[in-house]
């Protein structure tokens, strides 16, 4: 188990290692240099060069990536320029916060709806329940994230103004309006999520239904209830496990065009607005930090996974 | 005469697929004493599985369906009984030993856990301890080592052969009145099999129960049971006691399979093997269903329309042939 995680840590490490010298590439590949992407292109010549001197990019390029892998592996991330020489981490980890804030509660709806209507509809095969879920799961994938988000905003906040039209004020300063404004952004994530997630179970259960152990349940005299929520279950829930890190893995990083709609100052509401306003030192950030969560988040499942099935965590 | 333990009278199942419908079971009838152990034998997807299964209602429905017969158990129809109402029998009354001891286990569950779980769901008044004692007892008697430490293990730590001791440890847990074994030994390790066969005596041994015992190996029910049932395409073809059927076959499905076993004693240069494939059972044919394969009427008019019955040849001895008195001396021609 020990060799397992240490094993899963390195992994972690190294595919992070990758990514940072991917950033490191890419921005510095793109055709203008981090000063002119910085500047724009009327900027005088003077400035120019003073800017390329002081970002350092008048040294010879394996200096420059020492620099930044060793920033990096302190934990320094820099002064952001276009934002007054503001800590980037200042402004990415916020950021952060709140669409992990974001995405964990839509995770959390998600399969608080997922796991119940996914095992019932396999347990009910073919019944009028089952239908109703595969209605709502068709549905769900179906609609791409940006319509039902818009339709939401249209429906709640426009024609019955229940809700405000998003935007984002902080838990501490007045909660309620912070909780009114998670409502939709979190219902439009959620269902779609939920969707994908009970189809995922309901597969998942049905496997397991026509398992031998499963009869074996039956066969000794075990309640349906038993054999259906303990026996079947239980296998069905360690893949789970790993499809709802993926999702929300996959949310952290994929939360940009939610953002927008719901003008919710997350990470990807960030990248936006740093591409927008040309603050390369803060999108090569937020794109680290990004890939980071969805590493650690993996890291985590796979433990998870590990430690649910006996299979793994003890062979 | 005594009542029969299990009296199973014209059991029809089939199998309600998209594109077909596989009759699997096609009228069964037959019967088990307290105490006897009944032997099943027959080719792959003869019917054997779903027969047993039917018994305790655990064919998938759909697509399974029981069209017809009753299945009395001491004097109670199985067949009509809701779940509930059958969870009171399984495990309890009758228990069930499967072919797959790798798949039948639960893999996240501790061995420990599920055998507890069989003495605790027929017992839930009973402490937590005391089922535990019992489990680790359960686990000692069928032969498994160092049952404590084993209880609190999970079914991949267990070899094969250990998982179906643990099997028959649950199945024994409640000591039921008959025990169905379906092929315990067919995934195992020839070495393993004696070992399993032998704790499978034990326990039968132990609480004095009925068993039947499903199986490919006619050696094997010679050695255990003491009446056969032929079966082929879903249908019994030959039932009588052990010593009539290996000494006077009747039907000629039955002698194939008697023909096709290796022997110590008759050294046989070319071992029998019955020709063709067993039937596809969606498209059984007609009349005889063995016809296709016969060696004694595969030619005749008769065989190919008429399905023959179930009829007396002897003492508690019966067989399904349009001609069993031709069939008994191909197999005095054979032998010479
Ligand atoms: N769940 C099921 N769905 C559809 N058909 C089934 C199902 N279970 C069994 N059958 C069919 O019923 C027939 C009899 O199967 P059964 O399992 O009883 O055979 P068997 O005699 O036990 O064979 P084996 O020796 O291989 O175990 C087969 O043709 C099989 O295809
Ligand atoms: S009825 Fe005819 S085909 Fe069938 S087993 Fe007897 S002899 Fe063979
Ligand atoms: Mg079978």
């Amino acid at each position: 188990m020990t060799r397992y995680v240490a094993r899963r840590l390195l992994h972690g490490i190294l595919v992070m290692w990758i990514v940072s010298t991917a950033v490191f590439v890419i921005f510095r590949l793109v055709p203008g240099d981090p000063a002119a992407m910085t500047l724009g292109f009327d900027a005088s010549p003077e400035d120019y060069e003073a800017l390329r001197e002081e970002l350092g990019l008048n040294d010879p390029i394996h200096v420059q990536y020492l620099r930044w892998m060793g920033n990096l592996a302190r934990g320094d991330f820099g002064k952001s320029i276009t934002h007054g020489y503001a800590e980037v981490s200042s402004l990415v980890f916020p950021a952060l916060g709140r669409t992990l804030e974001l995405a964990a509660l839509s995770i959390l709806l998600a399969v608080i709806v997922a796991v119940p209507l996914g095992m019932i509809s396999a347990i009910r095969e073919g019944t009028w329940v089952d239908h109703i879920a595969r209605v709502f799961t068709t549905l769900g994938f179906s609609m791409p994230t940006y319509v039902m988000g818009i339709g939401l905003l249209i429906l709640l906040a426009e024609v019955f103004p229940l809700l405000p039209p998003g935007g984002y004020v902080p838990f501490g300063e007045d909660p309620v309006k912070h909780l009114s404004q998670l409502i939709m952004p979190v219902l439009t994530i959620a269902s779609v999520t939920a969707a994908r997630l009970t189809r995922f179970m309901r597969a998942g259960m049905l496997e397991v239904l026509s398992a031998d152990y499963v009869r074996t349940a039956r066969a000794k005299g075990l309640t349906e209830r038993r054999v259906n929520y303990w026996h079947a279950f239980r296998n069905a829930a360690i893949p789970l496990v790993t499809e709802v890190g993926v999702n929300f893995g996959l949310l952290v990083g994929g939360m940009v065009v939610i953002e927008q709609i719901f003008i919710w100052p997350g990470l990807g509401w960030l990248m936006i607005q740093s591409i927008l306003t040309r603050a390369f030192d803060v999108v090569q950030i937020a794109v680290l930090v990004s890939a980071a969560t969805f590493v650690i988040v993996n890291l985590l499942v796979d433990l998870t996974y590990s430690w649910l099935d006996p299979r793994i965590a003890r062979s | 005469m005594q009542v029969p333990l299990l009296t199973v009278e014209n059991l029809s199942v089939r199998f309600n697929m998209p594109d077909q419908v596989i009759n699997a079971v096609n009228g069964v009838s037959f019967s088990l004493n307290t105490g006897e152990t009944l032997g099943i034998v027959g080719e792959s997807g003869s019917g054997k599985t779903v027969t047993v299964l039917s018994i305790l209602g655990l064919i998938p429905k759909p697509p399974g369906e029981i069209t017809g017969g009753r299945a009395l158990f001491e004097g109670q129809d199985l067949l009509p009984l809701s779940t509930e109402a059958l969870r009171s029998i399984r495990g309890q009354e009758i228990s069930m030993v499967f072919q797959d001891p790798m798949t039948s286990l639960n893999p996240v569950i501790k061995v420990g856990e599920q055998l507890r779980e069989a003495l605790w769901t027929h017992n839930p008044s009973d402490s937590r301890s005391n089922h535990r004692r019992r489990g680790v007892e359960l686990l000692d008697m069928v032969g498994i080592p160092q049952p404590e430490r084993r209880y609190n293990q999970f079914p991949h730590e267990y070899s094969g052969g250990m998982r179906q001791r643990a099997m028959i440890a649950m199945a024994m847990a409640n000591r039921p009145k008959l025990l169905i074994a379906d092929e315990p030994t067919t995934a195992l390790d020839v070495t393993i099999q004696a070992q399993v066969i032998e704790t499978l005596k034990a326990a039968r041994q132990e609480t004095g129960a009925a068993s039947i015992l499903i199986t490919h190996d006619l050696g094997l029910v010679s050695q255990i049971a003491d009446r056969v049932i032929v079966m082929y395409a879903g249908r019994i073809v030959e039932e009588g006691r052990i010593g009539d059927i290996f000494s006077r076959p009747r039907h000629p499905y039955t002698i194939g399979l008697l023909a096709s076993i290796p022997s110590i004693t008759q050294r046989r240069t070319k071992l029998y093997s019955i020709p063709g494939q067993p039937p596809d059972m969606a498209n059984v044919p007609p009349g005889c269903p063995f016809h296709p394969r016969c060696a004694v009427g595969g030619e005749r008019s008769v065989c190919r329309s008429d399905s023959p019955r179930l009829a007396e040849v002897g003492t508690r001895h019966q067989a399904a042939c349009h001609f069993t008195e031709e069939a008994a001396s191909w197999l005095t021609g054979r032998a010479t």
